[in-house]
């Protein structure tokens, strides 16, 4: 899927079709009057088997709720909190890398920012309007403007750092 | 995604119906094609493997990654012909594999040993591990869930 959510506190909304929608054409504009519903699948944390850095796994896995938004703008205007975009691909190894990370962020900065992760192959347009090139991208949205920007791979004391760098700075 | 009919030497049966009368042994298994063929991973694992030695850099301490990227430049060999960098978003893949820039090894590793798919690291890296091999198994394990 292209889209999820990882937090917790999210209600469901949706119905339990795990239907998947086709990646937009290029020429579908976000903001025009034609919707589609992104279905959002469930976080899942991978694991690596044998060949993962060893570290206990002390945190419960985190289940994303679903949830269906109209567009991606519909998301960013809809949340409650800043919204931390991962911008990925299925075979981007930092990517991949990333992904119990920001788990474990996402749960420790539950109350502040809700992560969202965007598959750039499925939704190739919402990539093309960010100017997203390297993969990891991040992006912290604030009112649903982009407010900050970086590439690649991070920790997790890293990322929450950058998170909390960017949030302590209000209008 | 492309849907793909194959008949593998392994993998799931979808239909089962008892027929004593048929002698054929083929399995037919319909797979969404999101896996790159073993073929094109042996050759991107045997590249990966060599270009390190060549160009003094190291694996991922986690082979996963070091996976991952291996089977993301399989997978364009497959689609497009090329091993471009899976680490990337573009307008226009068949474009960019035809160019050239960005197909592995690309021209920021060539020229800088930059390479932000983690696959190829200096040993200065935080991230570099000791080594320069990595076994088909290791891939197939570390890919498994994804």
């Amino acid at each position: 899927m292209a889209v999820s959510v990882a937090a917790s506190s999210i209600p469901s909304l949706c119905s339990d079709r795990t239907t998947r929608l086709a990646s937009s054409s290029s020429n579908l504009s976000s903001s025009s009057s034609l919707q589609f519903p992104l279905h959002l699948r469930r976080l899942r944390i991978p694991t690596y088997g044998v060949s993962a850095p060893s570290r206990p796994r002390i945190l419960p896995p985190v289940e994303a709720k679903k949830q269906t938004f109209s567009n991606f703008d519909d998301l960013l205007a809809n949340s409650d909190r800043p919204v931390l975009v991962d911008f990925y691909a299925t075979w981007c190894g930092p990517c991949q890398f990333m992904a119990p990370i920001l788990n474990e962020v996402s749960i420790t900065l539950n109350d502040k920012i809700q992560v969202v992760k965007i598959d750039t192959e499925k939704y190739p347009s919402i990539a093309d309007k960010y100017g997203i090139q390297a993969l990891p991208t991040f992006i912290i949205f604030k009112d649903g403007k982009p407010y900050d920007r970086f590439e690649g791979a991070l920790n997790a004391d890293q990322l929450i750092e950058r998170i909390e760098t960017a949030l302590k700075v209000k209008q | 995604m492309t849907l793909q009919l194959q008949a593998p030497s392994f993998g799931a049966t979808i239909s089962s119906l008892p027929s004593p009368l048929t002698r054929s042994t083929r399995r037919f298994v319909i797979r969404a094609q999101v896996e790159p063929t073993e073929k094109s991973v042996e050759i991107m694992r045997k590249f990966s493997e060599q270009y390190a030695r060549k160009s003094g850099t190291y694996f991922c301490v986690d082979k996963g990654v070091t996976s991952v990227v291996i089977k993301g430049l399989a997978d364009h060999k497959d689609s497009l012909g090329a091993p471009l960098c899976p680490c990337r978003h573009y307008d226009d893949k068949p474009a960019e594999a035809g160019q050239g820039f960005w197909n592995c090894p690309c021209v920021p590793m060539r020229e800088r040993k930059e390479c932000h798919c983690m696959l190829f690291l200096t040993p200065e890296n935080d991230f570099a591990g000791q080594d320069q091999t990595i076994t088909l198994e290791e891939i197939r394990e570390s890919t498994a869930n994804i």
